[in-house]
């Protein structure tokens, strides 16, 4: 399994992309957020809980998702975050770089016939 | 060995020093933290602090994605300050240096107004010469001239 921490240069850009993939489908809470990308990666991608609330602070800052408060028992609250038209619009972008970038990168694993590298 | 609540206070503890910025949003993120360490440790009884640190991050991995995620905006807002004190201590020194320029120029037809709260100059005609004059200083500090 791949932890996804910052220092990953895997990183922001990916984890952005994947949070706001998964806030599309519904709105969460932190919690339910990095459950369902361990879950939905079938267990390759975990990222810590620690380390994806700055990146969803700093996300909301941007206006890219907002945040809702709901009460969960008596003393308890729960923070849910959705996704706004704007998060849309960026996560297409990101998409989209993401795409690009990963074929180029297969367009030159694929001119170099070297079959040690294949799975 | 189960974790303790010693533990993780201290772990909360821990992670609220190591993290630069606002107030706010520290309380914010030790709140939330904590809502999903207790769900973790719900759906994990047996669970030790290395699985809690494995799942939420060590502290170093939070206050790095701290500074990934704010450490830029707060640089940039510290070189504004920086180029703003810069900036404001060459003002000063600049008005200063006016200021002593035109008052070596200009004492040796001025009294200086010694003990007042804000300096000021009076200016004599050319043709008066100081040692015609007497100075007194009044009881609120001020210097006064009197032609002899």
């Amino acid at each position: 399994m791949l932890f996804l921490t910052s220092k990953d240069n895997f990183k922001r850009g990916n984890i952005e992309m994947m949070l706001l993939f998964l806030l599309k489908e519904k709105e969460l809470y932190g919690y339910e957020l990095s459950q369902s990308l361990t879950e939905r990666s079938r267990g390759l991608f975990s990222i810590q809980d620690g380390t994806m609330y700055p990146t969803l602070y700093r996300l909301v800052d941007r206006g890219m998702i907002t945040d809702r408060i709901e009460k969960a028992g008596k003393r308890r609250t729960r923070v849910y975050y959705h996704i706004t038209e704007e998060g849309e619009e960026y996560l297409k972008k990101l998409i989209k770089e993401y795409n690009s970038v990963n074929e180029g990168i297969m367009n030159v694993f694929n001119s170099i016939n070297d079959e040690s590298y294949d799975n | 060995m189960r974790v303790t609540n010693c533990e993780l206070k201290s772990y909360y503890r821990d992670i609220s020093r190591m993290i630069a910025g606002k107030s706010s949003l520290k309380r914010r993120f030790i709140k939330e933290l904590s809502f999903d360490v207790d769900n973790f440790i719900n759906e994990n009884p047996d669970a030790d602090m290395s699985d809690i640190l494995k799942k939420f991050g060590t502290v170093c991995d939070i206050s790095r994605s701290f500074m990934t995620n704010y450490g830029g905006m707060e640089y940039c807002s510290i070189i504004k300050m920086v180029r703003f004190a810069i900036t404001g201590i060459f003002a000063t020194v600049a008005i200063c240096l006016a200021v002593f320029a035109l008052s070596k120029t200009t004492l040796k037809n001025a009294v200086y107004n010694v003990g007042s709260d804000i300096p000021q100059y009076y200016f004599l005609q050319e043709d008066v010469d100081l040692d015609d004059l007497t100075l007194i200083r009044t009881e609120d500090g001020r210097v006064v001239a009197y032609e002899k």
